[in-house]
């Protein structure tokens, strides 16, 4: 079981996620609509592994994610977005996160997941 | 969609339904100032989060149609193409057809709508900006040609991406110094494939041909020169049929090429990964090994995570495949080959430039059965079972911390409380914590030059089912009834104890004593008074809104209709956030959308007029609201051209609402009012006079219905002002209790005008009606005796009361037995049976725990009609100076 921290501006997304996430044993600790409360709450709770969406109001993803890995160099981010600009997504790969996957492709967030964080 | 389901639609159609909410508004905001960067980004964002839960849903079309404005948004965004005038139509109309869909979905559970048209629209304009933009390559093809050859196009991109990859992993397995024959076939015929599904016939040949030349069976590794002529025959051939350079690129595929550059990092910490990992891989065993085929599993999962995240799918493919061996292997040993996997290997090794190198030097290594990557990786993200439980003394730690500060109990809870909320803790049951703050107008309106529609206020909202809000409401009317009955109680303690002092009942150790107890209860009882009334109000306000809900159709409705009627109108809205009842609100918007519609059809004038009179071209409609109390006012202000008298006054006389000689009398207020008459708006030719006169009897009858008031102030060729003035909820009315037999009866206080008492004397009859004089006016009188049976009344009392109430139009005083107080009470709605009853809005539980009917005024005055008919003869009479009073006329 994982502690997951949930940033997505879509309630509807967030609900799903957390839906998804908590139907496979994990725990949603906490969700945030944007970046500045995805990064406060990050620091409040250390969870560990942040669903980043990229387009948010006010501090983005990506923005959250830098800030997030200049708190934690440790922290795993994987982002889950529809956004395709290649700048955006190497970006997001830059910043050292686990992966970026398409909103339609939830189900590859648990090949990722289980791959790389509940084994090891 | 087979598997519909509710809760995930009802999720699904708040999302988009909030979206819209700011969208809209957002859109209007945009269309003043079409370059705005942050509105811009909010449209884009709340088209974004509607694509995303579209696509979740499967909603394919609402996806589409979503992405495709999005699209639009990015475009004018970017400074591509700005949005035009055509662009704002077409995306409003897209906003009603986000609305259409959740209506067919709702219905149909699928999509089941025809969107091309718009999607064709929507296309063209997008189309039409890539012109502008300068896409000459776009204007010139056919319509029906371009998607094909886009098609094309892309297949062909794919293609040359493919090859550009296939070539390159050939060149680097070249550059190994053994090149096993197996690997090279395997790659050309990659090739092959891909070549003849793209139909270039030319490079097939060249590469078939140098598959059977270059690489014959005899052969297992192949030399200098044949990998030199294949890489250069390829190369070639590639150029002259497609066109295009085959580079020697250092990465697995094309799109990882133009990323190499900037990841070296991230390729450098991959390597070093491998390093650390690979090395099972390495060690391929001639003879079948259960531990090295587990280490290799271990070592392949790891690095194809790495991989796909590089996005290195050929060396993910290339995992794959040596995994889907082991497994064979894994399930019958005897299949073992150590050559299908060096193969593999060899591919492997092919797919990196750096990973020759990291392969030589894992020949040196001695491979240690003991899998002893696992303790090398720095990285590597294993879940320490402890770490949960690290977090959990955080968050214990973060609530004491917060207790230190706070000193106590109140800080456990706001930090409980704020945790709660973070994590829309929604266990108990359906409370869903919405994060949009509710106000989509905050001062937006007032200051539309910076502020995008959405402020950054972070309001947070929960959302509760109305229902559960009505049940906590009915529970706080039970305590309201369980204090008014502990009160009585308490009054009867004081009397029994006064009985007991004046007598001496007692002793006086016990009189003191009961005292005491006493001052306790009255103490209690109105500290539970004060608890029990703040909580009424608590829930009160939680079935309030901000009126911005009601307000926030507005700016595209004047929009839509100045339009229409090419009129330059600016609605200002201010007030946005005084709350006011939910259910109310549902029943306002029909009325101020009439109020609202009137005021630009009709009241502001076209931009030439304007200019003629002397104001500015454009007009001002301004739209507030405010609390007075337990009441809300809304006005709907514009600066058009006002009432006009003389035209209200034809039109009255002539439909013989006010007789002639009554008109000179009649003050400026009293002929404004008269445009809300009915039968008013029946007036065919109503834009002649001020225009007001279209269906706002109908407005104000709902108005009134819910208990409010219209009023109009207006001066010519000044502009008009319409009142609302509405109780700010329903579900709370102040009551005057009164009694018919021993039946109780609660008649809204709003309504009532006086009481009085009476007596049979004062009664007169006219026509089976019973009518009273009361202050140089006739009433009718109506005994709630005789229209409600069963109350026990009797009919023929001497003396009795006379509540006078006015709803509507009419007035009419209502015959009572006695008049017991004023209370606010809780309106608890009749069952069925019950509604069909005229006369009745609800029932209420007093505080002796009795029920009471709440009157339906409306219902019950009705029953005086017939009187109203007669009233007028005989004000005709009295105006006609026949000398006689009306009473003497009717007696």
């Amino acid at each position: 079981m994982l502690k997951i921290l949930v940033v997505d501006d879509s309630s509807f997304m967030r609900k799903r996620l957390k839906g998804l996430l908590k139907e496979a044993g994990h725990d949603v600790v906490a969700t945030a609509r944007d970046g500045k409360e995805g990064f406060e709450l990050y620091r409040k709770l250390r969870p560990d592994l942040v669903i980043m969406d990229v387009t948010m109001r006010g501090v983005d993803g990506i923005q959250c994610a830098r800030m997030i890995k200049e708190e934690d160099p440790e922290a795993r981010i994987l982002f889950m977005s529809l956004v395709k600009d290649p700048n955006v997504i190497s970006e997001a790969k830059n910043l050292g996160s686990l992966g970026f996957i398409e909103k339609k492709d939830h189900h590859r967030l648990f090949d990722i997941m289980d791959k790389e964080i509940m084994q090891g | 969609m087979a598997d519909f389901d509710k809760e995930m639609w009802q999720d699904f159609v708040v999302e988009v339904q909030e979206n819209l909410e700011e969208f809209e508004p957002n859109l209007l905001l945009l269309e003043q100032q079409p370059g705005d960067q942050s509105i811009l980004n909010d449209c884009f964002r709340n088209m974004h989060s509607i694509k995303g839960a579209a696509n979740y849903m499967g909603f394919s079309k609402m996806g589409e149609l979503a992405h495709k404005i999005e699209n639009l948004m990015d475009m004018a965004r970017q400074g591509e193409a700005p949005l035009t005038q055509q662009s704002f139509d077409v995306i409003f109309q897209a906003v009603d057809w986000f609305r259409k869909f959740l209506e067919d979905i709702e219905k149909n559970h699928k999509e089941t709508l025809d969107v091309s048209a718009l999607f064709e629209e929507l296309d063209a304009l997008k189309d039409g900006k890539s012109k502008v933009a300068g896409d000459p390559g776009a204007v010139e093809e056919p319509e029906q040609g371009a998607a094909e050859t886009e098609e094309d196009d892309e297949l062909l991109t794919i293609f040359q991406e493919e090859m550009k990859s296939l070539y390159s992993q050939l060149a680097s397995v070249c550059n190994a110094s053994e090149v096993s024959r197996q690997t090279v076939v395997s790659l050309l015929e990659d090739m092959e494939r891909v070549t003849n599904y793209m139909g270039h016939e030319g490079l097939l040949s060249v590469i078939s041909a140098l598959k059977e030349k270059e690489c014959p069976d005899s052969v297992s590794t192949l030399d200098e020169e044949a990998k030199e002529r294949i890489l250069k025959d390829i190369k070639a051939a590639f150029k002259d049929e497609v066109g295009l350079e085959l580079e020697e690129e250092p990465s697995v595929t094309a799109s990882e090429g133009m990323e190499i550059e900037e990841d070296k990092e991230l390729y450098t910490i991959f390597l070093d990964f491998f390093r650390e990992v690979g090395l099972p891989l390495a060690k391929i065993p001639e003879d079948f090994d259960q531990q090295w085929a587990q280490d290799c599993q271990d070592a392949i999962e790891r690095l194809k995570t790495s991989a796909n995240y590089m996005d290195y799918m050929e060396v993910v493919r290339i995992l794959e495949e040596w995994e889907e061996r082991l497994a064979e292997v894994l399930s019958s040993t005897d299949n073992y080959e150590a050559e299908t996997f060096r193969t593999i290997c060899h591919q492997l090794i092919g797919t990196l430039p750096g990973l020759p190198e990291i392969f030589k030097s894992f020949e040196d290594q001695e491979y240690h059965k003991e899998a002893e990557g696992e303790s090398g990786a720095e990285d590597d993200p294993v879940i320490d079972p402890g770490s949960l439980d690290v977090i959990d003394s955080a968050i214990d730690n973060l609530i004491i911390d917060a207790e230190d500060e706070t000193g106590g109990l109140s800080g456990r809870t706001s930090v409980a409380q704020d945790l709660n909320e973070t994590t829309e803790s929604s266990q108990e049951a359906d409370f869903e914590v919405s994060d949009q703050g509710k106000t989509v107008f905050p001062q937006a309106q007032k200051t539309p030059e910076t502020a995008s529609v959405r402020g950054s206020s972070s309001s947070r909202t929960v959302r509760v089912n109305l229902e559960k809000v009505e049940h906590l409401l009915e529970d706080v009317a039970e305590l309201v009834v369980l204090r008014s009955s502990l009160q009585k109680d308490k009054t009867d303690l004081e009397n029994l104890y006064s009985v007991c002092a004046n007598e001496r009942m007692l002793p006086t150790a016990q009189l003191r004593q009961l005292k005491e107890i006493l001052l306790g209860v009255s103490e209690k009882v109105s500290a539970l008074e004060r608890v029990v009334n703040q909580l009424q109000d608590g829930v009160m306000r939680i079935r309030m809104l901000p009126v911005s809900h009601l307000f926030g159709r507005f700016p595209r409705m004047v929009r839509d209709i100045s339009r229409k009627v090419h009129k330059d109108v600016e609605l200002v809205i201010s007030g946005a956030d005084t709350a006011l009842d939910k259910q109310i609100m549902e029943q306002l918007a029909d009325p101020l959308q009439h109020i609202i519609r009137n005021a630009v059809d009709h009241g502001i004038e076209t931009p030439e007029e304007r200019k003629r009179h002397g104001k500015p071209q454009k007009g001002t409609l301004s739209l507030s609201a405010s609390q007075e109390g337990n009441f809300v006012v809304i006005t709907v202000s514009d600066d058009g051209k006002g009432l006009d008298r003389d035209a209200i006054i034809k039109k009255a006389s002539s439909l013989g609402l006010i007789p002639p000689e009554k008109i000179s009398s009649l003050t400026e207020s009293q002929i404004h009012q008269l445009i809300f008459a009915p039968g008013f708006s029946t007036a065919e030719t109503v834009s002649d006079l001020s225009g007001r006169g279209v269906g706002l009897d109908v407005v104000k009858k709902n108005i009134e219905r819910i208990g409010g008031t219209v009023m109009v102030r207006s001066v010519k060729g000044k502009g008009t002002t319409i009142l609302l003035r509405i109780p700010l909820t329903l579900a709370i009315v102040r009551g005057l209790i009164v009694k018919v037999g021993h039946q109780s009866m609660v008649i809204p206080v709003s309504n009532v005008f006086e009481t009085f008492r009476i007596s049979s004397k004062d009664i007169s009859q006219i026509e089976g009606y019973e009518i009273i004089s009361r202050r140089q006016e006739t009433l009718p009188l109506i005994r709630l005796s005789s229209i409600f049976r069963g109350t026990g009344a009797r009919e023929d009392n001497e003396k009795f009361f006379a509540v006078r109430v006015r709803a509507g139009e009419l007035e009419a005083c209502l015959g009572v037995d006695a008049l017991v107080g004023q209370q606010e009470v809780v309106i608890k709605p009749l069952s069925d049976y019950l509604m069909d009853q005229p006369g009745f809005a609800g029932a209420t539980i007093l505080g002796d725990g009795s029920i009471a009917l709440i009157l339906d005024l409306g219902a019950v005055v009705e029953k005086s009609k017939g009187f109203i008919f007669k009233r007028q003869q005989i004000l005709e009479q009295q105006a006609l100076g026949s000398g006689v009073g009306a009473e003497n006329v009717l007696h």
